[in-house]
């Protein structure tokens, strides 16, 4: 395995975002609980009535529950044990007796757990639990009820015990207390603590005025109701109208200033009312002072549930509206949205997207959301679009938890195209259903918008690809479509459009293709037809493609262009048609031509060297002739009484040998011209008999003997004499020099030929030598086994007469010796 | 003495020397015997040995050579001129040490061949 | 030092199964239950490779995965997504460094990614 280099030299972990309040949370929460319980014990405390033994308000079961609905279960054990330094540093020294005071503590916290374990079970935690009616009724069922309940039952078991009050009166004295507090302090405790409340805003301004009048008339109100003293005398009627007063500004907090205005008001009310009573005022004033509280107490609570109730149902329905206009508010930008990137040019979409991140993040009150996008063939994830809420850290870096200590479900969404990714609320709420369902709909706009931009952009890239292909060709491209007009040229038509004197027109996209031929080949050039049904006939998949070339005189020198059409590779057909300069290919083949000519001269040249004794052997036999027949004319004429018949056939014996000479000659000549090749109808069998006389000397003086075996009906073939009798001439002397050795029985040459096809003719020629080499390179060029060999004659032999059209071969014979096969093409002839 | 005509015989394929020399030498006055291929020369032989025999070296069949070689062998004793375009001295060579008499390229003057024919029958009859 | 694989997933049970599952086939594993664990706890030396879960709370994994790229990590990495999303894993398919699987998790698939994307050249540079 490879060592762990798959990162930078300077490898390091990227740091830990700030995390808001960590470990020093829970302790400061500690702190914080127990010295409010602290307080609210001493508080308490002062709240009771002279010989009640439990308080009229006790506030310290209600912190406690407070801090369980606010915090995290794995908490709880911290807060209580810290609360119970709390405890007994206030119960101890009271009239609590010292064994008393833990389990008091044990049943307050227990009350408290239960509430909690209650409302957390049933109806949620935190201020949440007094918005709606239902979690206010569960609230009020299991802290306001069954928790004071349950837990004063044993409480008072347990100070009736120690203490001997009677059990049913603490019972009494201490539920109501109990329950009391949990209507009116533990909601105003959790909404408040809960919510973080920060100085409201310009637009909570007017609620706050409102909230503060509102104070204030309750303060005066429930100052006058609860502290004055009641005179005696005017008992029946103030008793009840100053309580009544405080009524409307109750219904006042409930309407406008939601559960929690509600509960603080109701604190209010309560402290003054306890405080009073406590203190031998207020409307219960003439009744004894426990009954006094009672009586206050009871109506406290009556007021409070039905009012909590109410201030519930309210912010329900506020909410509930709140959630519709914003769902109606999100509907109107998911359709502004969904219009922004209708027909949307490619160029605007990432502007347009991040204008709208921007705007989707402020609605949503989100932190950061990111669009991460597949890059790089399937190399990363990058995050393409992002918008955050300042100063916030890039994408990726981890954030602040929440509050809470718990985390949320950020949604995250997939689409074919990318993701998109959304950081925390603003205010640590937990993303609802409604908000992932509505931020999907607008995924699902940014994916379709950024997947059609991907598709654009494709679109470009292979069109800037082909424009570019097209444009580099440094031969000229013309693309037709079906019908033969121009669909698209390349930049290699400039120098012909600029050189057109003949002035064909311009050439643009409709040109049709015979515009295309009069300008490639010159309006005068009698080609131009031909060129052109030569791309119809492409066009219409009669021809696979079509080759054309021709010569252009310029001023200078002569050029050569080819045009190649092609058909055009797509369902509605057309064509491709390019045009290339072959100039310099052409020249080259026609050296190439030139050369080979030079080369084959050379070879025949040197062949005829090579038969210079036979020549001179086939000159001397004529001149011998003409000389001795002459002299014995002379002889004749000398010894007077010549026989003139017998000079006269002296006199054309001697001509005709001197013709026989003349013959020898010309073919010598014959074999030395250098002279372009043509084409004539050729009898084989006679330039086959002409070589065979030019060697027939050679063939003497080394013994050898030349048999034909000619196909008398063998049919014309065409040709260049010289060239074919090169062939021949070359495969004569190959044979008799492969029997050159000595002891080589039977030596024969034999030359054969015959018609192998309806119109074709070969010409075989049979040695008994030493046969060639199987598999050997016999007509690669400078391949010889003669030791002065120049190793050239099979190859040229080859090259002749494929030229003409024809194959070469050879093969071993069964019976010794080589032989050599040509075929060549039979003229026939035309039919009448 | 009467000088009878000598009888010379020319063994050549080519007709138009055969033709030729035998003008030449009616012209010599000597008497010719033409043969057109080396076989033809030995079967006549036995009926009429030639006092010369002009020979062509290159001939298709039993060359100039082999003629000389089955004279040779036959113990038969004729004067032999190789006449021949071949120039090469080592076929004068091999002619002359199988026995020819002389050895002559063509085309040749006519008085030079009479002389060698004289030379020749003279020295053969010369014991 | 030895290469490590670095697992991040919230589900502790597919921690459990992964951590198990590249342990058997020899790789050395580090589990965390997310992002803000794993940066906690910075273990010694870069990563061979990651296996990120896509969706978790707080931090998903391309969030994660960007903070690490632009720490300097530049080694392969698996992403898993969950049950029901579009289809990332057959679309972003897979490249030289980069593999998108669905839950559930192939065993085979995912040793068969890692091990590809973790000896082809391409993906180490040399350090």
């Amino acid at each position: 395995m490879r060592a762990t280099g798959s990162v930078g030299p300077a490898w390091g972990w990227p740091r830990l975002g700030p995390r808001a309040r960590t470990a020093a949370r829970p302790a400061a929460i500690a702190v914080a609980v127990a010295v409010a319980y602290y307080v609210g014990s001493r508080v308490g405390f002062a709240l009771t009535v002279p010989l009640m033994s439990p308080s009229m308000l006790w506030p310290p079961n209600a912190i406690l529950a407070a801090t369980l609905l606010l915090t995290p279960p794995r908490q709880w054990a911290l807060y209580l044990l810290a609360a119970f330094p709390a405890h007994l540093a206030a119960q101890l020294g009271t009239v609590w007796p010292t064994p008393l005071v833990p389990v008091l503590f044990v049943t307050n916290c227990s009350e408290a757990l239960m509430a909690a374990i209650l409302v957390r079970r049933f109806a949620g935690h935190g201020p949440a639990v007094f918005h709606s009616l239902r979690t206010v009724g569960i609230f009020i069922v299991g802290a306001g009820v069954l928790a004071p309940l349950v837990s004063s039952y044993v409480a008072a078991a347990v100070v009736t015990l120690l203490r001997g009050d009677p059990y049913w009166l603490v019972w009494r004295t201490r539920f109501f207390a109990n329950s009391l507090t949990a209507l009116t302090l533990l909601p105003a405790l959790v909404m408040v603590v809960g919510r973080r409340w920060s100085w409201p805003g310009r637009e909570n301004q007017r609620k706050a005025l409102e909230a503060a009048v509102l104070w204030l008339g309750l303060g005066v109100v429930g100052w006058s109701v609860f502290e004055e003293p009641i005179e005696p005398s005017h008992l029946d009627v103030l008793l009840t109208v100053p309580l009544a007063f405080i009524v409307p500004f109750l219904v006042w907090a409930a309407v406008r200033l939601g559960p929690t205005g509600t509960s603080l008001s109701l604190l209010t009310v309560e402290v003054l009312a306890v405080w009073g009573g406590v203190a031998g005022r207020g409307p219960f004033a003439i009744l004894p002072p426990v009954e006094n509280v009672l009586s206050l107490q009871v109506v406290l609570i009556v007021l409070a549930v039905p009012l909590m109730c109410l201030a519930a149902l309210i912010e329900e329905r506020q909410r509930t509206r709140q959630a519709l206009e914003e769902r109606l508010r999100f509907e109107e930008v998911l359709s502004r949205l969904s219009r922004a990137f209708v027909h949307l040019p490619r160029e605007d979409v990432d502007r347009t997207i991040d204008a709208w991140l921007r705007r989707l993040g402020e609605h949503l009150g989100v932190r950061h959301i990111t669009i991460f996008q597949l890059c790089g063939a399937a190399k990363s994830f990058v995050p393409t679009h992002s918008w955050a809420v300042p100063p916030e850290p890039a994408p990726g870096l981890p954030l602040p938890a929440t509050d809470d200590g718990g985390s949320h479900d950020l949604p995250l969404l997939i689409t074919d195209s990318g993701v998109l990714s959304f950081g925390a609320n603003a205010d640590g709420v937990p993303w609802s259903a409604a908000q992932i369902a509505q931020v999907r709909l607008v995924a699902e706009v940014f994916g379709n918008a950024l997947a059609r931009k991907q598709a654009e952009d494709a679109l470009r890239l292979s069109e800037a690809m082909n424009a570019a292909i097209l444009s580099s060709l440094t031969s000229s491209v013309a693309v037709l479509d079906q019908r033969g007009r121009v669909v698209a040229l390349n930049e290699g038509w400039s120098p012909l459009l600029a050189g057109d004197a003949a002035g064909a027109g311009g050439l643009g996209p409709g040109a049709s293709c015979g515009d295309v031929c009069r300008l490639a080949l010159g309006s005068d050039s009698p080609h131009v037809e031909a060129a052109v049904t030569g791309i119809q006939s492409v066009i219409d998949g009669i021809e696979p493609i079509f080759l054309f070339e021709w010569a252009r005189d310029s001023a200078s020198l002569e050029r050569w262009f080819e045009m190649a059409v092609v058909p055009l590779n797509r369902a509605e057909g057309g064509a491709v048609v390019s045009l290339t300069d072959v100039t310099r290919r052409k020249q080259m083949e026609i050296e190439a031509q030139r050369m080979r000519q030079e080369l084959a001269h050379f070879t025949r040249v040197s062949a005829m060297g090579e038969l210079a004794a036979s020549l001179a052997h086939e000159l001397n036999q004529p001149l011998a002739g003409i000389l001795a027949n002459a002299q014995a004319a002379q002889r004749f004429l000398a010894a007077g009484r010549p026989d003139l018949d017998e000079i006269r056939a002296i006199l054309a014996d001697i001509v005709s040998d001197d013709r026989r000479a003349g013959e020898v000659i010309r073919r010598l000549r014959e074999m030395l011209r250098k002279t372009a090749p043509s084409r004539v109808p050729l009898d084989l069998n006679a330039l086959i008999g002409d070589v065979v006389k030019m060697l027939s000397s050679d063939a003497l003086i080394r013994g050898l003997s030349v048999v034909l075996d000619f196909d008398p009906k063998l049919p014309p073939v065409t040709g260049d004499r010289v060239e074919l009798q090169q062939v021949v001439l070359n495969l004569l002397v190959n044979a008799m020099d492969a029997m050159a050795g000595p002891a080589v029985p039977g030596r024969i040459v034999v030359v054969h030929t015959a018609c192998s096809g309806p119109d074709s003719v070969q010409v075989s020629v049979q040695d008994a030598g030493t046969g060639v080499v199987a598999g050997g390179n016999i007509f690669e060029p400078f391949y010889t086994t003669k030791a002065d060999g120049l190793g050239m004659g099979l190859p040229i032999a080859r090259s002749i007469i494929e030229a003409h059209g024809g194959r070469i071969w050879v093969e071993n014979n069964s019976t010794g010796g080589a032989t050599f096969h040509f075929t060549l093409v039979a003229t026939l002839p035309s039919v009448p | 003495m009467t000088a009878a005509r000598l009888l010379v015989a020319v063994v050549d394929d080519e007709e138009s020397v055969r033709t030729s020399l035998r003008r030449l030498f009616r012209a010599f006055e000597l008497d010719a015997a033409t043969f057109a291929s080396g076989q033809e020369f030995l079967d006549a032989l036995p009926s009429k040995p030639p006092d010369c025999l002009v020979l062509d070296l290159q001939m298709p069949g039993l060359s100039g050579l082999d003629v000389q070689r089955r004279l040779a062998a036959g113990g038969i004793r004729v004067p032999t001129i190789i006449i021949t375009a071949d120039d090469a001295p080592e076929t004068r060579e091999r002619c002359l040490s199988a026995g020819t008499a002389a050895y002559l390229c063509k085309p040749f003057d006519d008085c030079t061949l009479l002389a060698t024919i004289a030379r020749v029958v003279g020295a053969a009859a010369d014991p | 030092m030895e290469p490590v694989i670095v697992v991040v997933d919230d589900d502790a049970s597919v921690r459990r199964g992964l951590r198990r599952l590249l342990a058997s086939a020899g790789y050395r594993v580090r589990v965390f239950a997310s992002g803000r664990e794993l940066l906690a706890e910075r273990p010694p030396g870069p990563p061979c490779c990651l296996v990120l879960d896509v969706r978790m709370p707080e931090q998903n994994g391309l969030m994660l995965h960007e903070a690490l790229v632009s720490a300097g990590y530049e080694g392969p990495v698996v992403f898993i997504t969950g049950d029901g999303e579009i289809p990332l894993g057959t679309r972003g398919g897979s490249g030289p460094s980069l593999t998108v699987l669905a839950k559930p998790v192939d065993d085979g698939d995912l040793l068969e990614a890692i091990r590809r994307m973790m000896t082809l050249p391409g993906t180490t540079p040399a350090a």
